[in-house]
C-alpha cells in the first residue's frame, strides 16, 4: 500500500491518486473496487489473484446470478433455498434438490492440520461439488432405492437416527443435559419433538430440546437425511446405547 | 499451504472419514474401521491392557482385531440383542464393574477419595452423574467426582479420556463421600 500515485486501477480502469492495493503482475486496484473484492474474498486471496482471474471470477458470479431456476427440477431458486448448490459442470441446483441426494452422498467430515497453529481442526467435502448434472440425477435414482430400503427397515415414522455416542454436557450445575451423537439416516429429527427408541418391544420417549447440526447450517433446528450432529436432551438418557435407532413420528 | 488436509480415507462401514480421532481399530483383515463403529461392537468386545513380565509399558488386547470385516458385520446385527440381554441380568441401565479400590486422604474435612478400579460393562458414565454402588443387591447413593481413563499403548504418549464408555477399562472413578465404602466386585449403575 502506497500514498503516491497517479496509479491506474486495474479493475475500473480509472486513474487516482491516495492508496493503491497490489494484485498479481504488480498492478494496481483502487479503494473502491479494494471493497468489492473483499466483499466477495479475503484479501490474502485476491492479492494473489491477476486481473484476468478477477474478472472472470464476477463474470462466472454474475452467470450463476442470472440462472433464476434449478437446473434439475426448473423450481425457481427462493427464499427457502438455504444453499444453492454449484456443480463441477457449472450447473446450478436448489437446496433440495443437493439435499436430496444426501442419504447416498454425504458430507464428508474430516480434519485439517495447521502447522502454523500446531492445531487439528474441523474440515469437511460435499461431494457435491465434484458431481456434474447427469451425477446428480444417477445418485436421484440410487437414493430413492436406499430410501426405500430404509423405509422398510424402520417402519413408517418421520425420521429416523443413528447413535454413535451419549455425552454429557459439562457445566450444567442443576440437570442433567446430555449430547446424543449420531446421524439421521432417513427423513429428518427435529428439536422440540420426541425421540423414540424400543427396548424389547417397548417403547421409551426423550424430550430432544435441541439440535446440533455438525456439518453445515449449524443454527438449524433440524437435522435432515444423511446429516450428522447432536440431539441435546435433558431427560435421562442412561438407556440409551452406541447403535439405538431413535424414531421421530 | 500450512493447512493439511487429512487422507486417511473412509471407514468401510458408515464412510466417515478415517481422522486422526477416528482411525481406531485395525480388523483382522486389515480393514480401517472408524471409532463410532468400532463402538457399536466394543461392548461385546471390551478392550483390555496387559503388561508383559517386569516391563511398565501396557499393551493392548483387542478382541476385535481377530475379527474380519465380514465377521465384524455379522456381529454388529446381533449386538442390540446381547445389550438386551445384558440390561436383563442387571436390571439397570449401565453397569461399571470394580475391581481394585485404592484411597487417599483429601484434606483435613473433606471425605478420602476413593478410587474404583474397574470397566464398563454397558451403558456411559459422565463425572456428576449420580450413581448407585451396588454390594450384593443393596445399593447406596453416590456422586461421581472424576472419571480417569488412559488410553494409548507402549507409546509414551498416553492421554486420559475423561468418561466411562462401554467395554473400556477405567483406571478410576473417583468418590469424596462421607461413609461411602466402595469394595471390589461391587457394581455401580445407573
Ligand atoms: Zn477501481
Ligand atoms: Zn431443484
Ligand atoms: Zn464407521
Amino acid at each position: 500500500m502506497g500514498i503516491f500515485g497517479p496509479y491506474k486501477c486495474a479493475y475500473c480502469g480509472r486513474t487516482f491518486h491516495g492508496f493503491n492495493w497490489r494484485i498479481k503482475n504488480g498492478r494496481d486496484i483502487c479503494g473502491d473496487c479494494k471493497d468489492i473484492l473483499n466483499k466477495e474474498m479475503p484479501y490474502e486471496k485476491w492479492h494473489k489473484m491477476g486481473i484476468t482471474q478477477i474478472r472472470a471470477y464476477f463474470k462466472e458470479k454474475e452467470r450463476l446470478e442470472a440462472q433464476k431456476e434449478c437446473s434439475l427440477c426448473g423450481r425457481p431458486f427462493g427464499a427457502a433455498d438455504l444453499y444453492k448448490f454449484v456443480l463441477k459442470d457449472g450447473a446450478q441446483i436448489c437446496y433440495s434438490c443437493g439435499e436430496s441426494v444426501r442419504i447416498v452422498r454425504p458430507v464428508f467430515c474430516t480434519e485439517e492440520y495447521d502447522s502454523l497453529k500446531e492445531k487439528y481442526s474441523f474440515a469437511s467435502d460435499d461431494p457435491l461439488k465434484e458431481m456434474t448434472l447427469d451425477d446428480v440425477k444417477a445418485a436421484q435414482l440410487e437414493a430413492d432405492t436406499e430410501r426405500r430400503s430404509r423405509m422398510d427397515k424402520f417402519g413408517p415414522c418421520k425420521g429416523a437416527f443413528i447413535v454413535d455416542d451419549v455425552i454429557r454436557v459439562p457445566g450444567e450445575k442443576d440437570r442433567e443435559v446430555h449430547r446424543i451423537w449420531g446421524r439421521c439416516v432417513l427423513g429428518s429429527a427435529s428439536a422440540n419433538s420426541l425421540a423414540k427408541v424400543v427396548r424389547r418391544e417397548k417403547p421409551y420417549f426423550i424430550q430432544i430440546d435441541r439440535v446440533e447440526p455438525l456439518e453445515y447450517n449449524k443454527k438449524a433446528q433440524v437435522l435432515s437425511e444423511g446429516h450428522g450432529g447432536a440431539l441435546v436432551a435433558s431427560d435421562d438418557v442412561s438407556f440409551i446405547y452406541s447403535g439405538d435407532v431413535l424414531y421421530f413420528e | 499451504m500450512a493447512v493439511k488436509r487429512m487422507d486417511t480415507g473412509a471407514c468401510p462401514i458408515c464412510g466417515r472419514a478415517l481422522s486422526r480421532f477416528t482411525t481406531h481399530v485395525t480388523l483382522k483383515d486389515d480393514t480401517k474401521i472408524c471409532r463410532d463403529c468400532e463402538n457399536k461392537l466394543r461392548v461385546k468386545y471390551p478392550l483390555s491392557y496387559y503388561i508383559r513380565s517386569r516391563g511398565t509399558k501396557r499393551y493392548r488386547k483387542d478382541p476385535l482385531q481377530e475379527l474380519t470385516l465380514m465377521e465384524f458385520l455379522a456381529e454388529l446385527e446381533g449386538v442390540k440383542e446381547y445389550v438386551e440381554d445384558l440390561r436383563e441380568k442387571y436390571g439397570f441401565n449401565a453397569v461399571y464393574q470394580v475391581e481394585d479400590i485404592t484411597m487417599e486422604p483429601n484434606g483435613w474435612f473433606d471425605p478420602p477419595l476413593i478410587f474404583a478400579k474397574g470397566r464398563v460393562v454397558y451403558g456411559f458414565f459422565d463425572i456428576g452423574d449420580k450413581v448407585r454402588v451396588v454390594r450384593r443387591g443393596v445399593g447406596v447413593d453416590a456422586e461421581i467426582k472424576g472419571i480417569n481413563r488412559q488410553f494409548g499403548e507402549e507409546q509414551d504418549i498416553i492421554d486420559w479420556e475423561h468418561r466411562g464408555e462401554p467395554g473400556y477399562p477405567c483406571d478410576s472413578i473417583v468418590f469424596s463421600q462421607k461413609d461411602l465404602i466402595v469394595a471390589p466386585g461391587d457394581i455401580i449403575v445407573k
